[in-house]
């Protein structure tokens, strides 16, 4: 397809915001943002708190005009298709990029009813089926050995990090293609806050992941791909050793190195 | 000396408060004593069992009470649905506009509109509009355009669909956005999410909502004054499915009611001497049958909050 890309060691683009800007109401969170996230690449986000980090990757989903007024210029470019025409269906759109969020969010519900809960929005009721996905989601989030005796107590009674986990098993569970997290650690222990980094190690061979991190330590560890974002501008946006040891801006310097922020 | 003031002042606060609740709850208390010594003498078996007989100065209620379980769950299954999908229809699909803001505003003078006015309107729409319409269409001779049972219910339903509204809809409103928000990033439609996940958490909100409607409905006598409810019936408003010989509820009869045998017997009868133990004794059964009923929701709604862990 993109002759750069074959050339530069075979890694393909998977979604392209180009020109984004985005407003709450008269409220402008991001300006004029371009940026590429790759197939089976991590990418995270850095910034200081309200730089739009959030609005950022779930702009891709469109996850928050359901709560707000929103408006939108520019594109999100999904597989090159614009994900704010208006022939898109949101449902698909959902389907195709999985959302973690900042605090585990299960639903009061079994652990095997959490994660089947989005296959059966899609008709899926076949019982071997969905035992089936149950496996192969709980297995993928890392969290099957400690469950798997117990899929129908309830969600509630996990620790948090297995919450977080089930999160990202019930996220896997509908196939999707791109994975935003939403600083899925910042609710966690350091314990729960590692598994969760190996799980996305892990989980970037099958993935586009996106991922919001207030953590930079945590963006050095995990991410191929790093953005800074300052103000709702994207002040930088290289690979991620690069912005670590080598920083282009003077302010991407300055925030690495704890000076704000 | 200013200190002192304030404090004089925090004491003589605290001691009206708790003047004026202990008003409260010893009138409570003194109803329930003398309703409980007044009637308990009249009730037995054959009280909650039979007929009234003798002009009403003797004999059971057993009529009354069937009537009014009747009226009151016919009351429940109308409103709650209707209720329910008013509150979704507020809290998911209109949000503080202007058309959301009307309907509220409508709600909550609902609320406010005297039972009579109720009752008056049970007759003018549901009776002589909707009823002799559906005579007229499907050629009966007078089957729905009479005081009914089911108008009688349909009327009571209106009067207590703005309870169930405001409650269902605080039962919505506390359901966590991010559960919504965690539904709509799998691709859930907005009714699955609405079906799947707060619909399930509301659910003992809604209940409460059942509670306080039948508290509200069971005891009513103006809405069903001219609605449906008789002053006297010889049978029960109950309907034998030819063949199988299956006795069925016939909504489209009219019935006996506790509120309104209350009514009549302390204004309309002829020896008030004679019927005051039955009145008190009514009044008694009135209020233990609003308690069982509520308590068959409350039950629900434990089993629900149960199961929801």
């Amino acid at each position: 397809m993109n002759t750069r890309h074959k050339t530069k060691e075979q890694i393909k683009t998977k979604v392209k915001l180009e020109g984004l800007t985005f407003y709450y109401g008269k409220y402008k969170a991001i300006d004029n943002i371009s940026m590429e996230f790759f197939e089976c690449k991590v990418t995270a986000i850095i910034g200081p708190s309200g730089c739009g980090k959030s609005t950022l990757i779930k702009a891709i989903n469109r996850i928050s005009e359901i709560t707000n007024d929103v408006k939108v210029e520019g594109k999100v470019l999904l597989d090159n298709k614009n994900v704010y025409d208006r022939d898109v269906d949101l449902v698909d759109l959902r389907r195709r990029v999985g959302m973690v969020f900042q605090r585990p969010n299960p639903f009061p519900k079994s652990i095997y009813d959490n994660v089947v809960f989005g296959p059966r929005l899609f008709g899926v009721n076949n019982k071997k089926q969905l035992d089936e996905i149950v496996e192969y989601s709980l297995t993928k989030s890392a969290l099957w050995n400690e469950v798997k005796d117990r899929l129908n107590h309830s969600a509630i009674s996990l620790s948090g990090g297995q919450q977080q986990r089930l999160c990202i098993a019930r996220a896997l569970a509908v196939d999707p293609e791109v994975l935003l997290m939403d600083e899925p650690c910042s609710a966690l222990d350091p314990t729960a806050t590692a598994r969760i980094e190996e799980l996305i190690e892990d989980l970037k061979k099958y993935y586009t992941i996106a991922i919001v991190t207030h953590n930079m330590q945590q963006a050095a560890r995990i991410s191929d791909y790093t953005g800074f974002l300052l103000n709702g501008q994207l002040m930088e946006y290289n690979i991620t050793t690069d912005i670590f040891t080598n920083p282009d801006n003077k302010v991407t310097e300055d925030y690495i190195t704890g000076r704000f922020g | 000396m200013i200190i002192k003031k304030r404090k004089i002042f925090n004491a003589f606060f605290q001691g009206l408060c708790f003047g004026m609740a202990f008003f409260v709850i010893s009138v409570l208390i003194a109803i329930l004593v003398r309703v409980f010594f007044g009637g308990a003498g009249v009730i037995t078996p054959g009280f909650l069992l039979k007929k009234p007989i003798e002009g009403m100065t003797a004999g059971g209620i057993f009529p009354a009470i069937f009537g009014t379980i009747c009226i009151t769950v016919l009351m429940i299954i109308m409103a709650i649905p209707a209720g329910i999908a008013a509150a979704i229809y507020l809290t998911e699909y209109t949000g503080k506009e202007f058309l959301g803001r009307v309907i509220r505003a409508s709600i909550n003078n609902l609320a406010g509109v005297p039972s009579i006015v109720f009752g008056l309107f049970g007759v003018g729409f549901f009776i002589l509009f909707v009823g002799r319409g559906v005579d007229r269409i499907m050629g009966f001779s007078l089957a729905f355009g009479q005081p009914v049972m089911l108008w009688a219910a349909a009327t009571l339903a209106l009067l207590v669909l703005p309870v169930i509204i405001v409650t269902t809809e605080e039962a919505l409103n506390s359901v966590p956005v991010s559960l919504r928000e965690a539904a709509f990033a799998l691709g859930a439609t907005k009714w699955q999410v609405v079906r799947n996940v707060v619909l399930p958490q509301a659910r003992s909100g809604i209940l409460t909502g059942a509670i306080l409607s039948i508290s509200r409905g069971a005891g009513e006598t103006a809405p069903i004054l001219f609605t449906g409810c008789a002053y006297f019936l010889p049978r029960l408003p109950v309907f034998t499915i030819p063949y199988v010989h299956i006795p069925v509820i016939n909504p489209l009869d009219q019935f006996m009611c506790l509120s309104y045998h209350i009514f009549i017997m302390a204004t309309q009868s002829t020896n008030i001497e004679a019927t005051r133990p039955i009145q008190y004794g009514t009044t008694l059964v009135l209020i233990g049958l609003t308690f069982l009923l509520n308590l068959s929701v409350i039950i629900f709604r434990i089993y629900f909050r149960k199961r929801q862990r």
